[in-house]
């Protein structure tokens, strides 16, 4: 039976892969937690809120918008991904950590 | 001339037309293109080091260089599109309406050089999405790029989602006058059309505008890329609470400067004087002329503090504003432009579509100018000037002079490819030209009939 | 071994009264030894267990000598943990001791995170692997600060040699102009003393290369505070070449000019490949091309696998000729920086006395034989002649005899051909005598005779082979005496400041240094010049290296120093290397 310590342990790999913030200088929470989250992406989150609340409102339309952000979104950096996996490929000897093992 | 009406044979007429200037334009603007892509391939295979860029420090050189300042550049460029839809949409000034979709798309084009800037500059682009987003939760509390990654991220979404949000009114009134080997486009673009949804996507589209007003100018580029540099004490020609309102200025001077240039450019190319309208022109050199002396009063700001009684590393910086070419000349050119903003203020005759452009051009330019100079500039002057390598020397490498072609290059591509898929003038626009349905905007309507004054 | 007497070591109870009258000797407590060692035997019987042990005398250990690093620890700690169970253990896993650090390390993860973290810590813990998240301090031997690696660097002792850029760049396999460690003499408006600046990364505790990497590239190593640069996940942006205030990064623009495979090679010998530290993650030495690079203080060193030796060391600390590099833990009182800044007098007087003459054995010796009570033949410092001569002369004197000669006859004729050439060096230039016949005078005086002019000078030569090395030794002693300051005397002063009886350790009372002048002495020898400061300490970033020396004030520019880059190899801007890669050079500057 697998463990939950085992399956949280492989999500914290997933999330973390061995690297963290040095306390007070990187990582959570920093002036860019606030800044980020708590200024610059409170138009959107407005918006967001603005799309479902009022008149006239259709849910499935406000949807739809979400849709679009997300998938616009996705779509940049999917083919980013793509493209950078190329570059790598070609002029790099091979795709980047953690797809491939690092080391020199 | 412009006693025509505006129809919507006019809006399609770019969209499955081709003529030879077209396929001209097309191949110049590819070779530019292809011509950088071979310079970045050489970069990517052979390294950094094929770039005029060194270590600053005693290394001799400047880390950053022109690819940083034209990133920034393009940044502000994109600015247009939501200053035009921001005043049409949320300030009711229906008189830029003709061209509110053409500045939306030349964000989309702006940011996507920005972008490419980014990749070009980075020594190992391969893990952009790996490294970057890969640790993005712990990274983005602290980094000011990953910031600046996040926010232009958001502008580009939120301004395409305007565009796919506002393009279904648009094909589906036009669909049967569209071409049809470009049906599955339309169809995707309309996907779950209803006519009850105009009401419910005006009102989405009025929030998405008021949402990027708020953000882009002045969170991006009067945000995330000016704090880039200004956050970093050591640096006395950035480290400043001006620099944001300072970035902010060139954003709007550089945006309108690219919405004059790109309206002249369609207006001449399909006929569209009664559609874009030298009323246009004259609005929007009026908004220049104001950002110019935006821009101008921030620099005197900068100017002012720096030379005082400075302390000596922003003494020394401050100096070389006052003596380096690449910040001089660009200052006497939006000087005059300036100027003669004010002139044609004062004295209408002396406006003209070319004088426009040649003011947009010259805008363009200084802007470009400037911003590469504040960027390497900081590295010539820092705090600890120890080194006797520090000045570093710097020019531009060919590859690095072509990325701005290549750039520019893009962005044409651009617009001759989606100017054949839709149309880059909203119906809206048109029916509102018309005087034809009830928008309830009570401002300026500019009826289509206005002789054009001459120069 | 048995024996019918009550003592508990099996050697008896004489050797027990032995062992008792050593620990009395010492200044710790007898009863206490005897006790632990009573107890210790009983451990190794089986009749007592090590973690019991541990625990018994932890106390007393701990108020006697300050510290408890007796080998049982472990197993008291294993019986500790055995005893507290698994929950116990999970919150043990965060570092430190109570809620403030499972505070912090809680505020660091996010909540979420935390209880992932504090999962996985017993997903760890069961599967005896090592958790891939470091939630405590990885390595931390109980100190609230923990191990902070960083160095003092003595500007008054750099002599610009550029040893320690040379040694980085073996070390390192470097390119040319890519000065991780970098030496600059600078010209500064402030006049008066040296002005030259030794600079390596400064590993600073608030690095703002870290703080703005976009990807955890740069990062601080937990268990040694080292800002390092992970090769495998750098994005080259260059951000935190940027925002360094100091210069110390290095772009690695183009392909390096040595290969991961000739670096490995090099490094065949050592326990790992000199680039992978002991997380394995790729840190040390150049970096691949388009990645940054700079001064990383050596992590494969410190992480043991060159060997211990190297443990604590770093390739510029010891290729330093004058020692002007001094590398540890800055949060360690006991460490080397730490100790040289506590005093730097005492320091650089200890450093510069190294080797020097006479020293405090030396002017010993000479009091001895000046006051008879040793012989010449016993001293091992020679002043003067040198033994040799002493030796021959003595024998020819009739004062020592064959046996007692350790020259055989060809050594003993050449060494008193020697003193004859002296002796007669006049004759010998204008031709009065020949070598031939100083031949003759050394087998008159082998063979005993003693008439003539020529053998009665032979003979007074001799007698001032003796007289010389005698006056010599007088000269040690009166130098000793006199106002100047000798080494001796810097190596007592030393002592004494070190917190030993002046009585116990001056070689005589008509020398200079004793408790009220010991400093002084320091002082004037080595210079009371010790002004310490960090660079641009006001910018916030809280560097790791702390400077002796004066400060380059804001005007400062460099000047040549006194080795040219050139003249070691080495190259001193980069830009004339990189230049030669770029495409479409203008050849001007903006």
């Amino acid at each position: 039976m697998i463990a939950p310590a085992t399956l949280l342990s492989a999500l914290s790999w997933l999330l973390y892969h061995g690297y963290e913030g040095t306390e007070g200088v990187t990582g959570f929470p920093n002036i860019g937690t606030y800044i980020i989250f708590g200024v610059v992406l409170v138009p959107i989150y407005v918006m967001i809120a603005a799309w479902f609340i009022g008149e006239p409102k259709d849910t499935k339309t406000g949807l739809m918008g979400v849709t679009y952000l997300v998938g616009i979104t996705a779509q940049m950096w999917i083919g980013m991904f793509v493209l950078t996996m190329i570059i790598a490929v070609v002029f790099y000897g091979g795709l980047p950590e953690p797809l491939a093992s690092g080391g020199p | 001339m412009s006693t025509k009406t505006p129809s919507e044979a006019d809006i399609l007429r770019p969209i499955d037309n081709f003529s030879k200037k077209y396929f001209i334009l097309f191949g110049v603007a590819g070779l530019a293109l292809g011509a950088f892509m071979v310079g970045w391939m050489y970069q990517l295979w052979q390294g950094m080091a094929v770039t005029g860029l060194s270590d600053w420090g005693s290394g001799g050189g400047v880390t950053w260089g022109l690819y940083i300042g034209a990133f920034i550049w393009w940044v502000g460029i994109a600015h247009g599109g939501i200053i035009l839809s921001a005043a049409v949409r949320l300030l009711g000034m229906d008189r830029y309406m003709p061209v509110a979709r053409l500045a939306e798309m030349l964000t989309l084009a702006g940011l996507s050089a920005a972008g490419f800037f980014i990749l070009v500059h980075m020594g190992r682009p391969d893990r952009m999405v790996t490294s970057v987003l890969g640790h993005y939760h712990i990274t983005v509390n602290n980094s000011p790029l990953v910031w600046d990654v996040t926010v232009i991220t958001a502008y580009f979404v939120l301004t395409a989602t305007y565009l796919a949000l506002t393009l279904r009114y648009d094909i589906t009134r036009l669909r049967g006058q569209l071409p049809d080997y470009l049906e599955p486009v339309y169809k995707v673009l309309t996907l779950g059309y209803t006519k009850k949804e105009d009401k419910v996507i005006e009102r989405m589209v009025w929030w998405l505008a008021l949402a990027i007003i708020i953000m882009a100018p002045l969170l991006l580029h009067g945000g995330v890329i000016p704090w880039l540099f200004a956050v970093l004490p050591t640096y006395p020609g950035w480290f400043s609470a001006v620099q944001g309102p300072q970035f902010l200025t060139i954003a709007l001077t550089s945006a309108i400067s690219g919405v004059i240039i790109l309206s002249y450019a369609f207006r001449r190319a399909y006929d569209w004087d009664h559609i874009i309208t030298d009323d246009i022109f004259r609005g929007l050199m009026l908004w220049l002329g104001f950002f110019c002396l935006l821009f101008l009063w921030l620099q005197l700001q900068q100017l002012t503090v720096g030379s005082f009684a400075p302390a000596t590393d922003l003494a020394t910086a401050t100096d070389s504003k006052f003596s380096h070419w690449m910040y001089v000349v660009p200052m006497l050119m939006v000087l005059g432009v300036l100027a003669f903003i004010f002139a044609q203020t004062v004295r209408p005759s002396l406006f003209s579509k070319t004088r426009s452009i040649i003011a947009a051009v010259l805008v363009l330019m200084a802007t470009l100018v400037e911003k590469t100079y504040f960027v390497i500039a900081g590295f010539w002057y820092p705090t600890f000037s120890i080194y006797e390598a520090t000045p570093g020397d710097y020019f531009p490498s060919v590859i690095e002079l072509l990325s701005l072609t290549g750039t520019i290059g893009l962005v044409v591509l651009f617009f001759l490819v989606v100017s054949k898929l839709v149309p880059v003038v909203e119906l809206h626009a048109i029916e509102h030209l018309n005087g034809e349905h009830g928008h309830d905007h009570e401002s300026d309507h500019e009826a289509a009939t206005e002789p054009e004054v001459d120069a | 071994m048995s024996t019918d007497d009550d003592s508990f070591h099996p050697l008896g109870e004489e050797w027990e009264g032995e062992l008792e009258t050593m620990l009395d000797d010492t200044e710790y407590d007898s009863e206490l030894g005897m006790q632990m060692a009573q107890d210790a035997m009983a451990v190794t019987k089986g009749e007592l267990s090590e973690a019991a042990f541990h625990e018994k005398y932890h106390d007393d250990v701990m108020a006697e000598f300050g510290e408890d690093q007796r080998p049982t620890q472990e197993a008291y700690e294993q019986a500790q943990s055995d005893e507290t169970g698994t929950v116990g253990r999970m919150l043990d896993k965060f570092d430190g001791d109570g809620e403030e650090s499972r505070r912090e390390t809680m505020k660091k993860m996010g909540a979420a995170g935390a209880a992932a973290v504090g999962l996985s810590a017993w997903g760890a813990m069961d599967d005896g692997q090592p958790a891939h998240v470091a939630t405590a301090e990885d390595g931390d031997d109980g100190g609230d600060e923990g191990t902070q690696l960083g160095m003092v660097l003595d500007l008054e002792r750099c002599d610009g040699c550029l040893s320690c850029v040379t040694a980085c760049q073996e070390e390192n396999q470097l390119d040319q102009g890519v000065n991780w460690m970098y030496i600059l003499d600078y010209e500064d408006s402030t006049p008066g003393g040296r002005n030259r600046l030794i600079r390596p990364c400064q590993h600073c505790s608030d690095a703002p290369c870290e703080k703005v990497c976009p990807t955890t590239a740069r990062h601080t190593r937990d268990k040694d505070g080292l800002v390092l640069t992970d090769y495998d996940v750098c994005i080259g942006c260059r951000y935190c070449q940027v925002a360094c205030p100091y210069g110390v990064n290095y772009f690695q623009w183009e392909e390096p000019d040595v290969s991961t495979d000739e670096i490995r090679d090099i490094y065949s010998d050592m326990d790992g490949d000199h680039m992978t530290d002991d997380r394995d993650r790729w840190v040390d030495s150049r970096a691949p091309r388009g990645v940054m690079s700079k001064c990383t203080m050596c992590p494969t060193r410190q992480d043991g696998h060159m060997g211990e030796d190297y443990v604590g060391t770093t390739a510029c600390e010891e290729a330093c000729p004058p020692d002007a590099i001094q590398f540890g833990d800055m949060n360690d009182p006991d460490s080397a920086p730490q100790q040289y800044l506590s005093n730097v007098v005492q320091s650089r007087a200890r450093m510069q006395v190294d080797g020097q003459s006479p020293n405090m054995e030396e002017v010993q010796e000479s009091y001895d034989f000046l006051d008879e009570e040793i012989e010449l033949l016993d001293m091992e410092f020679m002043p003067g002649p040198d033994r040799d001569e002493i030796e021959a002369a003595l024998f020819i004197q009739g004062e020592i005899d064959e046996d007692d000669l350790s020259l055989d006859e060809e050594e003993l004729r050449d060494v008193l051909l020697d003193i004859l050439d002296d002796e007669f060096e006049d004759e010998l230039d204008e031709e009065e005598l020949s070598e031939d016949d100083l031949e003759s005078i050394v087998d008159d005086l082998l063979d005993g005779v003693e008439d003539g002019d020529d053998i009665e000078r032979a003979l007074a030569a001799m007698d001032t082979v003796i007289a010389d090395s005698e006056d010599a030794i007088q000269d040690v002693v009166d130098r000793y005496e006199s106002r100047e300051i000798t080494p001796a005397e810097v190596e007592e002063a030393l002592e004494i400041v070190d917190g030993a009886e002046p009585e116990d350790v001056v070689i005589s009372e008509g020398g200079i240094t004793d408790e009220a002048t010991a400093q002084q002495v320091l002082e004037a020898y080595a210079g009371d010049d010790a002004s310490t400061f960090k660079l641009l300490e006001d910018i916030g970033t809280n560097p790791n290296v702390t400077y002796i020396g004066n400060e380059p004030g804001p005007e400062a520019e460099q000047v040549d120093g006194p080795v040219a880059y050139d003249d070691v190899g080495l190259t001193d801007n980069r830009k004339e290397v990189l230049d030669e890669e770029t495409v479409g050079d203008f050849g001007v500057s903006l």
